[in-house]
């Protein structure tokens, strides 16, 4: 009887062994590949999107529209017309700035490289830091050279060794398709933050990786070091502090003699800054790049563009009456612009008075240079609206608080620059 | 006897706690969608709610499982017996359908979150017999299409 026991027990301990230990051989088995298998294996950070595009059909050939979706919409779009002629104060408030000579509405991604080549705004002094949102030889080189180097090269020197426009090396990773921040700033600038993307959710990184260049961003130092201007927060004024405290400029305005900043498309800072849509949980690539349907195939759509030429798809996706939704788009936008032109005509007249108050005689030198500082103040802020591509839409009341704060700051330099060149002392102290 | 008695429920107790650890089983009983999409055959239905309308109001669990504590985890506990089973059997379908009991907990779950709007349109429930997503087919998982899924869900899987 003892014996037949313990063989029984033997046999049940081996049995359970046996099991517990397929249990662990299964768990120990390498996590099956999700998604579809690759037909050929891409070397990481290839600059060429057309071998990515053998194992992603759908997204390289949307991709490709890119290059020819050169579309007008009411305030944007990727028709490439000129910002210059469509308003003309723009050349006053640019006056002695490259933007003054060539400043037209972007294109496509695919457009990218020709079209950074054959603007007016590049000069043989121009540093090769301005590659670095149009290629996607960009993360191989910042892997080879350093983001410091490559912005030390002369734009035409750094020119031979790049040859692809923005493609899929720029947002994901080679083969795992993950999505990535690829520009070197954007990782310090987060850092600086005291953040890591590599924490970050799917739905998260599907807005930074645009903050790899829809961002705004200043060249630090002679070796033109490319910086987002981040590290007191990410909204207009403590931007505009930030480059305060560096008293950096972009150039003097000849007209008023301030020291002025040049804004560029702060799209994802203008986006993330408590927006109705970034608050609700919404991503840029849920509207620009919408799930998009081609036969039995659902991909997210790479034809990134203005949501509002497949708002049936982007709007629709959570918005049931799409017509409405693109009406109220069409309202907002007809109210920032409607602000804009109006901060602008406040800008225009602020230059003016100033010019000619620091030309009259006996001029108040103190009042001068405060009224300099106002332009300064009041023109960065309207350029943080008007350089971002959404006419306010990515966070209208944003936009507007932000136009409201340049319009008064622009009419109190016109103040400053009256009282400067001496107006009569009743319309300065309110008394005889 | 006894002591083979014995073996036979340690080496149980045993079985069971690696056989859990092993699949992870706390995992199925939260509300992680992620969870859902442990298994492939998930894929497509997953792309599809994550870029449609509802990603950021409700996750798998919030329709497909009833609201209520204990019903949710007697559902839970027999649609995780039918799925590990099809699977390790090898019986899934090509086309996987919902089945008439899924189907009420979903209508359930429209009319949970719904409630004021239909009370608008129809004093309650519809006096037909159809389900909410008989006409609005497209409101949880988007249009119809495969899902080509070329993202890898490296961080979410698990």
């Amino acid at each position: 009887m003892k014996r037949t026991t313990l063989i029984l027990s033997a046999i049940i301990a081996v049995l359970a062994l046996a099991v517990i230990g397929l249990l662990l051989f299964i768990n120990s088995r390498p996590a099956p590949n999700r998604g579809l298998t690759p037909l050929v294996a891409i070397t990481p950070m290839e600059p060429n999107a057309e071998k990515w595009g053998e194992n992603y059909p759908n997204q390289y050939s949307t991709l490709l529209k890119t290059e020819s979706n050169a579309e007008r919409t009411a305030f944007g779009g990727s028709l490439p017309f000129s910002k210059l002629e469509d308003d003309p104060r723009l050349l006053t408030l640019f006056a002695g700035y490259s933007f003054s000579i060539d400043y037209n509405e972007e294109r496509g991604h695919l457009n990218s490289l020709v079209d950074v080549r054959a603007t007016g705004r590049i000069n043989e002094k121009t540093p090769g830091t301005c590659y670095s949102c149009k290629s996607a030889d960009n993360p191989r080189l910042w892997e080879q050279m350093g983001m410091a180097d490559y912005d030390k090269t002369p734009f035409s020197a750094l020119g031979e060794q790049i040859d692809q426009p923005i493609g899929c090396a720029n947002c994901h990773e080679a083969n795992t398709m993950r999505l990535i921040v690829t520009n070197p700033a954007l990782e310090e600038a987060l850092i600086a933050q005291g953040r890591d993307w590599r924490t970050f959710t799917r739905q998260e990184m599907r807005t930074v990786v645009c903050a790899n260049c829809h961002v705004e961003y200043y060249f630090k130092g002679d070796g033109k070091y490319l910086t987002f201007p981040w590290a007191d927060g990410t909204n207009i004024d403590n931007i505009a502090q930030f480059y305060n405290d560096l008293q950096f400029k972009d150039w003097d305005h000849p007209q008023s003699g301030a020291a002025m900043i040049k804004m560029q498309h702060p799209e994802y800072e203008m986006f993330t800054n408590n927006s109705t849509h970034f608050n609700a949980g919404v991503a840029c690539a849920d509207c620009h790049m919408p799930y998009t349907r081609d036969g039995a195939a659902k991909f997210s759509t790479h034809d990134v563009r203005s949501p509002l030429l497949n708002a049936e798809v982007a709007c629709g996706q959570c918005h049931t009456d799409v017509e409405y939704v693109t009406n109220r788009v069409s309202i907002i936008q007809n109210q920032v612009h409607g602000t804009l032109i109006a901060t602008e005509d406040a800008l225009v007249a602020a230059i003016l008075a100033i010019e000619s108050a620091a030309a009259a005689e006996g001029v108040d030198s103190t009042l001068i240079g405060e009224a300099r500082q106002l332009h300064r103040a009041a023109q960065l802020r309207w350029d943080f609206v008007a350089a971002e591509n959404s006419m306010g839409f990515h966070n209208p009341e944003e936009a507007l608080r932000i136009l409201a704060a340049a319009t008064d700051l622009a009419r109190q330099a016109q103040l400053k620059a009256v009282l400067a060149g001496g107006t009569p002392p009743v319309v300065q102290t309110g008394s005889n | 006897m006894r002591l083979a008695l014995i073996t036979g429920i340690a080496a149980l107790v045993l079985v069971l706690g690696v056989g859990l650890y092993v699949t992870d089983f706390t995992a199925y009983l939260g509300n992680n969608p992620t969870t859902c999409n442990n298994c492939h055959v998930m894929d497509a239905v997953y792309e599809g709610w994550y870029h449609a309308g509802h990603q950021e109001w409700a996750v798998c669990g919030d329709c497909h499982t009833p609201h209520a504590f204990i019903p949710k985890y007697l559902v839970k506990a027999q649609s995780g017996f039918r799925h590990v089973s099809a699977f390790a059997l090898g019986h899934i379908p090509d086309a996987i359908r919902a089945r008439h009991s899924s189907l009420e907990v979903v209508q359930e779950n429209c009319v949970r979150c719904h409630a004021e709007t239909i009370a608008n349109t129809n004093e309650g429930m519809p006096d037909s017999d159809r389900y909410c997503f008989d006409c609005h087919r497209s409101a949880a998982h988007g249009e119809r299409g495969v899902s080509l899924l070329p993202y890898q869900h490296q961080e979410e899987s698990r």
